[in-house]
């Protein structure tokens, strides 16, 4: 017996379908606002980094490799940074994660931290190379790590986060 | 049947096809976004500045509720400081007032000089001030988004200026939002000149909150606590501005600690000097102080080599 669904329930679906590339791209959006706390602004935690790593692991499908490409573009257009810099972090962190998402399926929450680890500092030192390499622009190394163990750090909080919304708002599907 | 299944069996492929290849794809488009945003043609100015104009209103929204804790955390700072503070200003004030004799006295004698030399003063700056609703760019950029545009007249190598000193300069303009270059990004370079001193350098920002004193001339005295100001060369902002006080000096590094503080901009100031049409662009200006400093760095060095090194002799012929 096939169940027609209504249009509350069909646009119920899209939202869910959207929701996650929407919540990386409003992190995106926050990249760009004044934190005002002293010296901040310099190391803030690559926040869409977070979300682009979560989704890949937890639903790979719900956030595609052109959906992080639009996010990392949004990202260095609204923050100023040198254009596709985000976007090439984004979209290898997404193409190399969903494709080890076999690994990470039914596993606890701390392999998921410390895996992030392993990415926020490959991105932060790959970034820093492809700016002095493609751009001549030598930013200062301490200040990409310690952008990375602040992102390190906010995990925890930004995966709470999307878990709420992936176990209540997306579990339906 | 069969036929009908052929188109199908080729869009499977096709798209098996695109799939395997459009993560390679988008990495080389990332790749190729970088090299279009160095080149920094029309195309991406123009993107930045859209996005500029739509995620300003956003932007700044976003950073109201960081705004209102970092005021509630400020009154509580001020509160507990407030005794010291109070005697601090106190002192200040007097100091301020002596100041302002002297202030008083000196404007009365430059007024007659330059009624004496026929003196033309230099255009009236017009300014107003802005609000700052985004701050960005992490360890790779240092910049503002200030929330007016080319429709409030603002253009495109402005000087931005904070109460304590420079902040920076607009480098991108939208309809209703600008971005300013913070003097500490990497991509910043002011002709400055020691206020006492009156040694001229190049102020190069290097993405930290310090940025550095180069083209600095050989044997110049440069000491922690010498005021940084611009100097006028270049023709982009006008001589005098306060950037900094020295910071630092060791081993040929020269730091300079800049008057305005990042994290306190709330309001800025976009000051038109009237120094129309000598800003092409950012890099050209950059390009020609960097050209003139060191060009004069280099005659100073010629002169010096030729003060320096003994007369020639007199052949021996002409000698009786």
């Amino acid at each position: 017996m096939i169940i027609e669904k209504t249009f509350g329930e069909k646009l119920a679906a899209v939202l869910r379908q959207i929701l996650p590339t929407g919540i990386a791209l409003a992190s995106a959006v926050f990249m760009g606002t004044q934190t005002r706390v002293p010296g901040l602004a310099s190391v803030l935690p690559d926040l869409p980094l977070i979300v682009v790593y979560y989704w890949s692991v937890v639903r790979p499908q719900s956030l595609g490799a052109g959906s992080a490409f639009a996010i990392g573009i949004l990202q260095d257009l609204v923050t100023g940074l040198p254009l596709g810099l985000s976007a090439m972090a984004l979209v290898a962190t997404r193409i190399v994660i969903a494709r080890q998402s076999r690994f990470f399926i039914g596993k606890s929450f701390w392999v998921y931290w410390w895996g992030y680890a392993v990415v926020v500092l490959a991105v932060g030192l790959g970034q820093w190379l492809l700016a002095l390499v493609v751009l001549g622009l030598k930013a200062p190394i301490l200040q990409v790590l310690a952008a990375a163990v602040l992102g390190f750090g906010v995990f925890p909080l930004v995966y709470w986060l999307c878990d709420r919304i992936e176990r209540h708002v997306l579990a339906e599907d | 049947m069969k036929s009908g299944a052929v188109p199908g069996g080729r869009w499977q492929t096709a798209r098996q096809f695109v799939q395997r290849f459009a993560s390679v794809a988008l990495v080389i488009l990332a790749f190729v976004a970088m090299l279009v945003g160095k080149a920094d043609t029309v195309l991406v100015e123009r993107a930045r500045s859209v996005v500029a104009d739509l995620m300003a209103p956003v932007v700044r929204a976003l950073s109201q509720p960081a705004g209102a804790l970092s005021e509630v955390a400020d009154n509580i700072r001020d509160l507990a400081n407030l005794r010291a503070e109070n005697a601090r200003l106190r002192d200040e004030n007097a100091q301020l007032l002596r100041w302002r004799d002297v202030a008083r006295q000196f404007e009365a004698e430059n007024r007659e000089f330059r009624s004496l030399l026929d003196y033309r003063p230099p255009p009236e700056a017009t300014s107003f001030s802005v609000r700052v609703v985004g701050d960005s760019g992490g360890a790779f950029a240092h910049s503002l988004l200030i929330a007016a545009g080319s429709r409030d007249t603002v253009r495109k190598g402005m000087a931005v200026l904070s109460g304590e000193g420079m902040v920076g300069r607009v480098v991108q303009v939208g309809h209703r939002a600008s971005r300013v270059l913070l003097i500490t990004d990497i991509n910043s370079r002011i002709p400055v000149v020691l206020e006492t001193t009156r040694t001229r350098a190049i102020l190069a920002g290097n993405n930290t909150d310090k940025p550095r004193l180069i083209f600095v001339p050989a044997g110049a005295r440069v000491s922690p606590g010498d005021r940084v100001v611009t100097s006028g060369h270049s023709g982009a902002l006008p001589p005098g501005l306060p950037v900094g006080v020295i910071s630092s000096v060791e081993d040929q590094v020269i730091r300079v600690q800049p008057f305005m503080d990042r994290e306190r901009l709330e309001l800025v100031r976009v000051v038109d000097y009237g120094l129309n049409g000598i800003l092409g662009s950012l890099d050209d200006e950059s390009r020609t102080a960097q050209a003139q400093a060191l060009k004069e760095a280099r005659e100073r060095g010629k002169a010096r080599r030729q003060k320096d090194s003994p007369a020639p002799a007199a052949p021996e012929a002409a000698q009786p």
